[in-house]
Parts: C-alpha cells; structure tokens; sequence
C-alpha cells in the first residue's frame, strides 16, 4: 500500500532540532495536542519562546511585571520608572493605566511607551474612592477623555470628574435624587442591577446624570455573589457581567442589552464560542480567541504555582492552568489554593 | 557579470548531476562554506538530496535569484511551491537543513506549522501519515492532562 510506507516519515525521521523548531512556533491548545500526536513528538518539544530582554545579572525587584497568556511567561522590563514606585493601577484602556499614588495623586501611565500624563491632585484628603475609570485613551484627538472614580458607599453613588486638560476635579454629589436606586453593578455588584452615569455638556463641572435599569436579583442571588467584574461586548452592543460565586467559584455571565429602550439581561452559556475573556478590577476585555483551545474561557487575575495564568471553562466549570514545562498544571472546580497578584490589571498589546 | 560567471557541479544520492550558477547555489550555507575553504575540486556530492528533491530546491533558488521579482510574486510563489504532498515537504525539509538553507527552511517548517494549527490528534495523524503509539490509557491520561486543549 501506497500510505503504508509513510507511516514514520514524521516521527522516525525528522531530526530533532526540526521538531523543536515546529513546537516551538505552537502556543496554547496546539502545543499540547502536539504533544499528543505521538511518542517522538512528545519527547523533545520546545515551548513557545517569548523573546524577552532582559538583564539576568539584576536582581533588584522589579516595581512592574507583564504576563502573557498565551506564552504563559513574565516579563520585566529593564527600564525603572520611579513614579510607579508605590502606585496603584486603578483602571485600564487600550494600551493606557490610570494610577493613583499617595492619597491625592492621579496619573496615567502608558507601558508601552512609557509615557505619562499628570492630572492634577485629587482635593480628597484621603482617596477612599474605590472604583476609578475613564472614557477613552487620554491623549485621544478625536474625544475628550474623562476620569471619573466612584464612591464606594451612597445610592448612587457619588462621583469625581475631571476632563482631561482640567485644573481641577470636580465632586458630584447625590442625595436622595432617586429613591429607588438598586446600586450600581460595576460597584456594588451584587445586586445584578445596571447603573449608567452620563456626563453633560461635555463638561465635568455639569452635574451628570445616574439611570438605574434592572430588578435586582434574589437575595440568595445576591449573597453568592463574590466577585463582579464587567466588560463592554462590542459585538452584542452591550456589556457582559461576570460573577464569580462563593459556591465551589461556579462563574456565572450574564449579557446585558438595552433594545431600544428596554433593558434585558440574560445568562449566556458561552461567548460567541470563539471567544476569549479577560477579567480584572478596573480593565476587563473580551477579544477573539486569542490562541487554540481558549475560546469560551474566562481569564481570571489569579496564578497558579505562582506564575502560570488561571482560566475558568464555560462548558466544564473548572479552573484551569498550563505549564509548558513539565510540571502538572490546574484541573479544578474551585480557586482554592491559587494566588492572586498584589494589584494588577489585563492591558492590551 | 557574464564571463565572471563559475558554475558548480553538484551530485545527488541517486548519481544525478546539476550544473548551476555558484552564485545561486551559495544560498545554501553548506555550499558556500565549502566554496570559500576551496574543497571543491569539480563536483560536489550530495549523500543526503535525491534528485527530485533538489530539482524542487533549484526551482526555489533560482525564482528566489530572480532579478526585479516583486515581492508579491515571490509570495505567490512560496504559496503554491509548499503545497505539496507531506513526503515532499519532508524531504524539502532534511535538504533545507542539510543545505543550511534557513530561509528555506524555515518556510516549510511554518507550512508543517499550518498544517498541524488547529487540529486534533487524529486529523494531525492523517494529514502527516502518522501511527498512533500510545496505549489507549496513555492516550488518555494525556489528553486528561489537558483536558481544556482537546475539547
């Protein structure tokens, strides 16, 4: 027979340094199936190499760490930038980081280009505001870019504005304004309720304006509700709510959409199916599957044996890891026992 | 240019000889080193090439050689000269590497890349004429591993 004569050409006779040459160029999902072609080529695979630069010899620590996912490596960078020195990430967008520091410092920090652009200090003696955002890259031409950060307690909650190229923030506050309010879900959360701030006149020195949608949910709902984290769904023109459960960690999503002028909101079981989710406080993203085996994944801000990146399966519900190495990586029902960094947030590339 | 030009002499496996300009041939790192240690008295032996494999390497040495050829053209090229059966692309392979082609080389290990981008075990297996050599637990305990990677 014609095929029968092939059948080691690809394991038997191809030298080594080409099979490493071909893992090498395999991430995610494909690297571990080709590993499970056959013997030979599970014996001497080469991970994906990210190409890093840099200085071995330096062990100062490092103020900034980036991992990717799918290389499921760390970076440091070799360059120190003092200001990031006991800053905190607040918020991300595109390639930009709105950081805090100290009680009244505001700042926005570019890593890829290492640029920074000062706002001016907060009046808080004490920045207690708990969730910050912002409107659209800082140095955009096309809009003007607004900072806003929320206060963690008030129905709603009150707010800090400044449009960038301002001297000065100013405080909003609300008091009684909307009796019914049920929260605001990117804050409070728990409630599964959708809050919409809208600023006016393009100006931060108008007072905006808060819209509540939704009925909350069950307090029993309510109360297995640990983690909240929201992300805009380009695609569906809407947002996507994800909830992270007490009960074994079950990850629920929710989509939320407004038709017209009607609000709907309904668990989703996948995301698009060829998706991939990226979740942390401040900056989640929700982007084409970003490698072989990662559609329908959410990626968690947690570790696994310190540096390996988490993921939470739709259609399994459990939390897994990968190890380019050898060393056994997370298969789990829950996030027990996984580490999560001190302040972090998932940027764009 | 014309009266400079050496031509060399190279013999494959299978007593094949091929006449071709030295400065196409010293794409290949192998031939070239060769040439400048000036071991090469009039023909050069190619243990490791058959003949229809170098006909495939002469034909992407020269197109690559070409004079004035856009880049567009030369893509096109490389599309359709890697789309061959997958013994071709293996042997295209042992004499890029042989040659010390990397250019080359490289090329086909990507095209051996896409093929295998996306595919099961099984369909990898069929596409490249590969016996399964795992036990079925073995199988198993792999695909366990990484369960997410196999759905």
């Amino acid at each position: 027979m014609e095929a029968e004569k092939y059948d080691d050409l690809w394991s038997d006779h191809v030298p080594t340094d080409i099979l490493k040459s071909i893992s090498s160029r395999l991430v995610a999902g494909d690297y571990f199936v080709f590993r499970a072609v056959c013997k030979a080529w599970r014996e001497h695979p080469l991970p994906p190499q990210l190409h890093l630069h840099h200085d071995d010899q330096d062990d100062t620590p490092s103020i900034v760490e980036f991992f990717n996912p799918v290389y499921n490596a760390l970076i440091i960078p070799t360059m120190v930038i003092s200001k990031l020195k006991g800053s905190r990430i607040r918020s991300s967008k595109a390639n930009w980081l709105l950081m805090s520091h100290g009680n009244r410092g505001m700042f926005f920090f570019n890593p890829k280009s290492n640029d920074i652009i000062e706002l001016p200090n907060l009046p808080l003696i004490h920045n207690c505001f708990s969730a910050w955002t912002f409107s659209c890259p800082p140095n955009s031409s096309s809009s003007s870019c607004f900072v806003v950060g929320f206060d963690e307690v008030g129905s709603p909650p009150d707010v800090y504005i400044i449009k960038v190229g301002d001297t000065t923030w100013t405080y909003h506050y609300f008091v009684n304004e909307l009796r019914n309010c049920q929260g605001l879900f990117s804050l409070l959360g728990y409630k599964g309720t959708l809050g919409v701030l809208t600023i006016n006149e393009n100006s931060a020195a108008e007072t905006p304006s808060w819209q509540f949608y939704g009925t909350p949910f069950s307090r029993t709902k309510q109360k297995s509700i640990r983690e909240v984290y929201m992300v805009e769904d380009v695609d569906n023109r809407g947002m996507l709510a994800v909830f992270l459960t007490h009960e074994q960690g079950k990850i629920e999503v929710w989509r939320y959409n407004m038709n017209g002028r009607i609000f709907e909101r309904k668990q989703i079981t996948n995301l698009d199916n060829n998706k991939t989710l990226f979740v942390s406080f401040g900056g989640s993203y929700l982007k084409p599957c970003v490698a072989r085996g990662l559609e329908n994944k959410i990626y968690l801000p947690m570790y696994h044996n310190k540096d390996k990146g988490v993921f939470y399966c739709l259609a399994t519900h459990r939390y897994y890891s990968f190890d380019y190495s050898f060393k056994k990586p997370l298969s789990s029902p829950n996030y027990y026992n996984l580490s999560r960094p001190r302040c972090c947030i998932w940027i764009e590339r | 240019m014309s009266s400079s030009t050496k031509f060399l002499t190279l013999k494959t496996c299978d007593d094949k000889k091929f006449v071709l300009d030295e400065a196409i041939a010293v794409r290949s790192q192998t031939i070239k080193n060769m040439v400048e240690d000036d071991c090469v008295s009039n023909v050069i032996p190619l243990p490791n090439v058959d003949s229809k494999t170098m006909t495939k390497v002469i034909e992407y040495w020269k197109k690559h050689s070409e004079e004035g050829i856009s880049k567009d053209m030369l893509m096109d090229f490389d599309k359709a000269f890697v789309k061959v059966h997958h013994s071709i692309l293996h042997a295209l392979i042992l004499a890029a590497n042989f040659l010390n082609d990397k250019e080359m080389l490289d090329m086909m290990c990507q095209e051996v890349v896409d093929r295998i981008k996306g595919k099961t075990p099984e369909e990898i297996r069929k596409e490249f004429d590969i016996k399964n050599d795992f036990t079925p637990e073995e199988e198993e305990e792999i695909r366990k591993e990484n369960a997410w990677a196999f759905e």
